[in-house]
């Protein structure tokens, strides 16, 4: 135990490593979840198509190997970069939390009422006005709990970097092992940390649910006063 | 286009040859002033669901200013047309003229862009039979939404005008309450605000109170009786409403399976119809 809790500095090392991975994996993750999303739902069926090929191409192999294939072999196609461990992890982890969370946005989008799309088109509104300004901002308050325990599990997949040399929690943790031999001690507190890692993570987005619009106008709707005072502050219709 | 329509039409007053001395008259502007004449225009307008025809051969006219209520059973294609005259549905065949200008088809006869069609349905508003209003937007923003991005304006403007909109129609203390916070009545007189706040020059309205308790539907037609009395906007309406109907149309249009079985003056529609089938739909929704 003691032999263990003296490499700290370094755990704390790849504790950060891995919340950097992990912060850079679900925020990457969203604008692609967003859009490819949206696309599924295009009118156009060439982009229906394309998004849901794309979708399906990301989410069919193991992450490791997509990890493994971004990582060795695509730098032997001609025109190709060597992508750093770093960047490739990242990416990869990134894209399979998009076509993940693309299927969520699809959903949440579904879920809104017909009747906003159609009071948006006699507003006048654009296509992509309305989805900005009205149907995504419902949709999330469908997406974001979904998407809550995709990032939980995204936290998790991160370990999957220190299989291309990423020196994150696991690959110390492994480190550790090999030289004091206490894989006990090691792999608990590796489980802590990670239990830690993902309880956080579901602390934010519980946080981010709080304040998405619609669930701050229904929550509004609950209270017996009539008017929500910080509502003009946050401004959703510019 | 209303300046050259004008002026083709002083054209015979102007002896001939000074005329074309001194202004070029282009030809063919004397249709184009003929067109004005109706704010909307159906033209043969027939649309299917599937293999079920719901309108056939649709015509119908609305004068700018006009008020037109189309009564009819359920099914009957009312709120079809107005769907297609708010570009919600196409038609199967047919052309809709908002103005004189087609919301199908450009000059040579191709289907509008987005960009041509939006500018053309700017023109109209519509109230909705479930209000359709924005959950997470309060009232305010809801009035908003549209001036800021349409129509360009700036967030203090937008917000003045709405808020003259919410007096019309009495609750201008709710602008900052979520449209959850208030009654379905309330709601739909907030809807019928949003609709206006963009002043559009065609108003339809889709069984705007069949959602609605009968005490709150008073509410609600009281406001569009307002509006009507006083503007000059011309409406399509869809009600089951007859005694509302009879109040604020100008003219009635009878539906029946897809086709305007009889159209006329309010009075003569409701005390002495033409048609039997018009006689027996009037019986049936008059009888309770």
């Amino acid at each position: 135990m003691r032999a263990v809790l003296q490499y700290w500095p370094v755990l704390v090392q790849g504790l950060c490593i891995t919340v950097w991975v992990a912060v850079w994996v679900i925020l990457g993750s969203v604008p692609g979840a967003v859009i490819l999303g949206a696309l599924r739902l295009s009118e156009r069926r060439v982009f229906r198509l394309a998004s849901m090929l794309f979708i399906e191409f990301i989410r069919a192999p193991s992450a490791l190997v997509l990890l493994f294939w971004v990582f060795y072999a695509l730098p032997l196609v001609p025109g190709m970069p060597r992508l750093s461990p770093l960047t490739a992890a990242i990416l990869v982890l990134a894209l399979d939390g998009a076509a993940y969370g693309a299927e969520m946005v699809r959903a949440g989008i579904q879920a809104v009422h017909v009747g906003q799309t159609d009071a948006c088109h006699a507003l006048g509104l654009s296509k992509l006005q309305s989805f900005t300004k009205v149907i995504l901002p419902q949709a999330l308050s469908q997406i974001v709990p979904n998407f809550g325990s995709l990032a939980r599990s995204m936290v998790k997949w991160t370990a999957i970097v220190s299989f291309v040399g990423v020196q994150d929690l696991l690959y110390i943790g492994n480190n550790i092992r090999g030289q004091t031999f206490d894989a006990v001690t090691v792999f608990c507190l590796l489980a802590t940390l990670y239990w830690i890692l993902t309880v956080l993570c579901g602390v934010a987005f519980r946080v981010l649910e709080q304040v998405l619009p619609l669930n701050r106008a229904l929550r509004a709707a609950r209270m017996p006063s009539q008017a929500a005072p910080e509502a003009d502050v946050q401004g959703g219709a510019q | 286009m209303l300046n050259t329509g004008e002026s083709s039409h002083s054209g015979p007053l102007v002896p001939r040859a000074a005329a074309a001395s001194k202004t070029f008259e282009p030809h063919g502007s004397a249709p184009k002033s003929q067109q004005v004449r109706w704010a909307i225009e159906f033209e043969k307008v027939s649309n299917s669901f599937g293999a079920y025809p719901v309108l056939v051969d649709l015509d119908l006219q609305v004068r700018p200013g006009e008020k037109v209520t189309l009564i009819g059973p359920s099914g009957s294609g009312k709120t079809t047309v107005l769907r297609l005259a708010m570009t919600l549905a196409k038609p199967t065949s047919g052309d809709i003229k908002i103005f004189g200008e087609s919301i199908l088809f450009d000059m040579a006869g191709k289907p509008l862009s987005g960009s041509q069609e939006a500018r053309i349905r700017r023109r109209c508003g519509m109230v909705f039979q479930h209000f359709n209003l924005f959950p997470h937007l309060t009232v305010l923003q809801n009035l908003i939404v549209a001036p800021t991005a349409v129509l360009k304006q700036s967030k203090e403007q937008a917000e003045e005008s709405a808020l003259e909109y919410l007096h019309m129609v009495g609750l201008q203390d709710k602008a900052r309450a979520y449209p959850a916070q208030l009654s379905g009545g309330q709601q739909q007189r907030i809807a019928i605000a949003r609709a206006l706040v963009i002043k559009p020059e065609i108003l339809l309205l889709d069984e705007i109170t069949s959602a609605l308790d009968p005490e709150l539907a008073g509410e609600v037609l009281d406001v569009v009786r307002g509006v009507a009395h006083r503007s000059k906007v011309s409406m399509l309406i869809v009600t089951h409403e007859m005694r509302f109907a009879r109040e604020v149309s100008d003219r009635i249009a009878v539906f029946d399976r897809g086709r305007i079985i009889e159209q006329g003056p309010p009075e003569k529609i409701f005390s002495h119809p033409d048609s039997e089938r018009t006689r027996a739909f009037l019986q049936s929704v008059l009888n309770h």
